[in-house]
């Protein structure tokens, strides 16, 4: 009996440890584990994932906005305590704008300020095209006007016929405006009045203007009259419109230029088939487009297309301005990250670095981090009166021995004050792991850790902020455009600012610009 | 070890049915005074100490009805010795003692004991005494249908039927009271012979002769037979139909006066000189036998037979004895639960209230101190420039999850496990025990069953309870942090834990669950062992306290590689 008791004991103990290892090894509970096989981009949200029946009754899905954009997916549970457990997937919603026909996404806008502040005073295109003219006429003498003495009363001006109906026989049909520019030139025996009309034209991938000229040549001699009209003094004037101001013009009204990106690779934008808009005595606009190619890898992945933004008249102080619309920003990330640019980027801002080499990481943690790649290329909405920057990368997580990828959804909000001390402001909005167990397989991971830096969203602010503004700075300030052309841009800041509607927006960018003939700028 | 014919606990119909087997050589014949079937025989029975020494190295013993059999001897001669035979020789053998005898063959349903002092049962009041007796007495006898009532034997053996007021309790008897409720007890039993083990201790002469006059009337009115041990010469005269010497010299059972014992001197008829004369003669004859050989040691007897398997089981015995406990009152409790619902109440209501009733003001306290305690310091660690709050959330409930098992355990251990291990080591100390198992009461069923699943139970709500009393302790700290939603999160790894700390939350109710059968188990097995003295009753809680942790530490780690490694 006893032996048999004993012997009962030591097999109902027995039981209980082959029992429990048993249920340790089996009872992991429920693990929120989403297999999710939805297409990388679609014309319409379609991302469905097959979740675990145990946790059916207890999931609450949450999506971002709806229309074109990165749209992302939570599936989260909730536990007793606050504590969440979410996984989320990110899908590249269209309408797509297509790399055969760049839409008009931006525009340049170049104020009456910056053709001519009334005076032709320096930094103006008058005041360059004054000088590249007379740096063109200086020795320059003809039969029977006489040597080149200098240029007066040189007058730039965008124009519409409406303003001015005088113009109409010089001009001939013009719907779109013109610029108008008027000067004297002297000569020893004769002030010839010049009259120049340049009215853009419709040019696919180009700007163009058509010159029609007027010079006013009259001398106190019938013979010397004659012999000037044989001489075509208006065909002066126009050959003299069309190397200087012209190209003075063009300069200014270029879409900005490329931008060589690393492996070749460079974002160009260009003419669109939207005429120039000209507002008389104000601004003249040009618009552009981003032209975008085709991702090799899965060309379905485009950035969105959510239309045309809404677009405010320009300041009457403006010199020089951009306007690009979401569109254009989006298209121009698409091709930064299609390159590889803004995973370079990143991997060269080091943020993975930064942080496997914090302290407190390298005290306490025993995660590391690779650099991240992003999946998708981000996309910029408006929310709200701001904008919002979606981004899902994918990351090599170590730790320990093993590696697991996971997938992080990061948002940023850029809210925009034009004039206050800090003119945009940058902001962590959004911030979400999950990681792949197998490639369509996602499971959460690190939700306190995430969720602890989510906490400390606030103490991104400063860093983002400077960093958005400096790049900024970069991207505008001190770029001199248009080589090869006879003035040259300069500018020396840049302020931008927002305009919104509910779903859509444009980001202007008011730029301190001047321009200068080339060679007075070289002479500086 | 036993030899020979065993039919304890059994019935036979008749012990002459059984056969008999001759091994050893017959030292001293009794003979029997009639024909009726006889509840005892011993031949030949033969007791050796642990050590070889012989302590009983013959004796021959037949009862016969309506007689009472008186057994004297000195100190040391092996009187209570030969009533653990007869009742607990499982403890005997258990001990070491060697039990050999050419026949040894009992009825236990109609051997009744009165043990010393009464050992009256002290967690049942005086009517529970009988009532108890009285219960399993007719179930043994098979006599269904009413029989008396408690008052009927109070009055039967001279106390007032008041003390069978529900409530009376027995710590309140005079010895002789105590010891006359004893006799009403074991009489109340309806057995058929009746084993009292030095009844008169404690009692004044005239409350001798009372008992003497108490035993001989139940004898007679009853129509059983008494075996009376003590070595008072008052009562031995009193009561004696045949007196018997346990011999200090030759440790065998040796008539006295067999041919010329008048028969019971408080019988009528006897005058009072023939009586005093008998008292002189009898105590001379027994003053006489302890002057020359009082002090003389048991003769040393062949050495115990080495037997590896027996010493090894006896080594194991006490790791072994939770386990078989663990089975035996498993096996037990739904039966006791459904025949005996009211003895099963009691017993769990005593070690109910040992467990968990009077030592919860202190495991709310100290669960709650610990909590706050351990959550605080956890609030620290962080140091300089760690938020505590974001610590506190981080930690949530599973402090309570990972400390509330082993700390209930080792605490339930050491002031509930406790209680309980002494109430039953003292019960056997008391030979309570001894008493139950002679009024037929299984104390595995009556004692162990309901002591182990109430203890059982009393440990599962220690836990709970000092699982509350420290997440109470944590709701403090993390009032002092402002942690919002405190209650929840505190709860959350208990009640709905996310599904990476699932494992732990298995863990602490697996452990819970194994914590509270091993250590009832264990209690209920180092209490309910044999407490020869009172230095054994510490030695069961120290050993249990021992075990127990070791048990709690063992499974604490075991599960730890089972979880991580899972």
């Amino acid at each position: 009996m006893k032996l048999a008791g004993g012997g009962l004991g030591a097999l109902i103990v027995a039981g209980h440890a082959a029992g429990f290892a048993v249920l340790a090894t089996r009872c992991h509970g429920t693990e929120l584990a989403l297999e999710v096989t939805a297409p990388p981009a679609s014309p319409v949200v379609a991302l469905d994932a097959r979740v675990p029946a145990a946790l059916a009754g207890r999931i609450a899905i949450d999506d971002t906005g709806a229309g074109p954009g990165l749209h992302h997916r939570t599936w989260r549970v909730r536990y007793r305590g606050g504590i969440e457990r979410a996984v989320g997937a990110a899908q590249l919603v269209g309408p797509f704008q297509d790399p055969g026909h760049p839409a008009c996404t931006g525009r340049v806008i170049v104020g009456q300020r910056l053709l001519d502040d009334g005076r032709a005073g320096p930094g103006t295109i008058a005041a360059a095209m004054a000088a590249e003219l007379a740096t063109e006429l200086r020795g320059e003498s003809m039969f029977p006007i006489g040597a080149f003495q200098r240029i007066e009363r040189l007058r730039l001006g965008w124009a519409r016929l409406a303003a001015h109906p005088g113009d109409r026989a010089l001009v001939g049909d013009a719907p779109h405006g013109y610029v108008r520019a008027e000067a004297t030139i002297i000569f020893d025996r004769v002030a010839v009045p010049l009259t120049v009309a340049l009215v853009p034209e419709p040019s696919p991938g180009a700007l163009r203007f058509r010159i029609a000229a007027h010079a006013d040549l009259t001398f106190d001699n019938r013979a010397v009259q004659w012999l000037s009209d044989k001489l075509g003094a208006d065909r002066l004037a126009t050959r003299l419109a069309r190397r200087q101001i012209d190209d003075t013009l063009i300069t200014a009204l270029a879409p900005p230029p490329p931008f060589a990106l690393a492996g070749g690779q460079t974002l160009q934008f260009t003419y669109c088939d939207d005429p120039l808009e000209i507002a008389d005595a104000a601004y003249g606009a040009l618009p552009f487009g981003v032209a975008i190619g085709t991702n090799a890898a899965d060309p379905r992945i485009l950035p969105p297309r959510l239309g045309p933004g809404p677009r405010a008249a320009p300041l009457p102080a403006t010199a020089l301005a951009l306007d690009l619309d979401l569109d254009a920003l989006n298209a121009v990330l698409y091709e930064l990250w299609r390159g590889g640019f803004l995973d370079r980027r990143l991997a060269e801002a080091g943020l993975h670095e930064r942080f496997n080499t914090d302290l407190t990481v390298t005290q306490f943690l025993s995660l590391r981090l690779a650099a991240p790649r992003l999946r998708l290329p981000p996309v910029i909405t408006a929310a709200a009166g701001a904008l919002r920057m979606s981004a899902e990368a994918r990351i090599a997580i170590h730790d320990g021995g093993a590696t697991t990828t996971g997938r992080v959804w990061g948002g940023l909000a850029f809210r925009f004050a034009p004039h206050a001390v800090e003119p945009i402001a940058v902001d962590l909005d959004e911030l979400a792991l999950s990681c792949e167990r197998a490639p369509t397989t996602l499971v959460p991971c690190y939700d306190d850790l995430v969720a602890a830096m989510r906490g400390r969203a606030t103490e991104f602010h400063g860093v983002l902020t400077r960093s958005f503004t400096a790049l900024l700075s970069d991207i505008f300030v001190g770029r001199i455009g248009a080589p090869g052309l006879p003035a040259d841009l300069v500018i020396r800041g840049v302020i931008p600012g927002i305009t919104t509607t509910s779903t859509n927006a444009t980001v202007h960018f008011e730029l301190d610009a001047a321009i200068f003939a080339a060679h007075e700028l070289h002479s500086r | 070890m036993i030899r020979g014919h065993r039919a304890y606990g059994a019935r036979p119909a008749a012990t002459s049915t059984v056969p008999r087997i001759a091994m050893l050589p017959c030292t001293a014949m009794v003979a029997e005074p009639d024909a009726a079937p006889s509840p005892l025989a011993v031949r030949g029975l033969r007791v050796a100490l642990p050590d070889g020494r012989i302590l009983i190295d013959g004796v021959d013993l037949t009862i016969g009805a309506g007689e009472v059999v008186v057994l004297l001897g000195g100190s040391g001669a092996g009187k209570s010795t030969f009533a653990r035979v007869l009742f607990e020789r499982d403890e005997l053998a258990a001990a070491g003692f060697e039990v050999v005898a050419a026949e040894l063959a009992l009825d236990r349903d109609q051997l009744g004991l009165v043990p010393q002092r009464g050992a009256l049962f002290d967690h049942l009041d005086v009517r529970g005494n009988l009532e108890l007796a009285l219960r399993h007495g007719r179930r043994a006898a098979g006599e269904p249908g009413p029989g008396h009532d408690a008052a009927t034997w109070l009055t039967r053996v001279g106390l007032d039927a008041k003390l069978a007021v529900p409530g009376t309790p027995v710590t309140q008897l005079s010895g002789g009271q105590a010891q006359r409720v004893a006799v009403a007890r074991v009489l109340a039993s309806r057995r058929k012979l009746v084993f009292l083990d030095e009844p008169s201790v404690g009692l004044d002469p005239h409350r001798v002769r009372m008992l003497a006059r108490l035993i001989r009337d139940q004898v007679k009115a009853l129509g059983i037979s008494a075996i009376v041990v003590t070595h008072d010469v008052a009562l031995a005269a009193g009561v004696a139909d045949r007196l018997f010497l346990l011999s200090l010299e030759h440790r065998k059972l040796e008539p006295l006066f067999a041919d010329r014992w008048p028969g019971a001197l408080e019988e009528p008829g006897h005058p009072a000189e023939l009586r005093g004369r008998w008292l002189l003669e009898l105590e001379a004859a027994l003053v006489s036998h302890l002057e020359l050989h009082g002090d003389r040691a048991p003769p040393a007897g062949p050495p115990p037979p080495r037997r590896a398997l027996a010493r090894t089981a006896r080594a194991f015995e006490p790791l072994v004895a939770p386990f078989r406990v663990a089975a035996i009152a498993a096996a037990r409790v739904p039966g006791q639960l459904i025949a005996h619902p009211r003895d099963f109440a009691i017993i769990a209501r005593r070690v109910v209230a040992q467990t968990l009733v009077r030592p919860l003001a202190f495991y709310a306290v100290v669960s709650t101190l610990i909590g706050y305690t351990v959550l605080f310091v956890i609030s620290k660690v962080g140091g300089a420039g760690v938020r505590p709050d974001a610590l506190l959330r981080q930690i949530g409930g599973s402090y309570v999850v990972a400390l509330a098992p082993a700390l209930s355990a080792l605490l339930f251990v050491a002031a509930s496990g406790s209680a309980t291990n002494a109430w039953l080591g003292s019960m056997s100390l008391t030979k309570q025990t001894l008493a139950l198992d002679a009024l037929g009461v299984d104390r595995r069923a009556y004692l162990w069953a309901p002591a182990w699943l109430a203890a059982a139970l009393a440990y599962l709500a220690v836990a709970a309870l000092f699982a509350l009393g420290m997440i109470a302790g944590g709701l403090v700290v993390c009032r002092a942090y402002g942690v919002p939603g405190a209650w929840a999160l505190l709860t959350g790894d208990l009640l709905d834990p996310r599904p990476e700390r699932v494992p732990y939350a298995l863990r602490a109710g697996f452990l819970v669950w194994i914590y509270a059968w091993g250590i009832a188990s264990d209690v209920v097995a180092k209490g309910g062992a044999a407490k020869p003295e009172a230095d054994a009753v510490t030695r069961g809680m120290t050993a249990s306290v021992v075990a127990c942790t070791l048990w709690v530490v063992a499974w604490e780690l075991a599960t730890v590689v089972v979880v991580f490694r899972a």
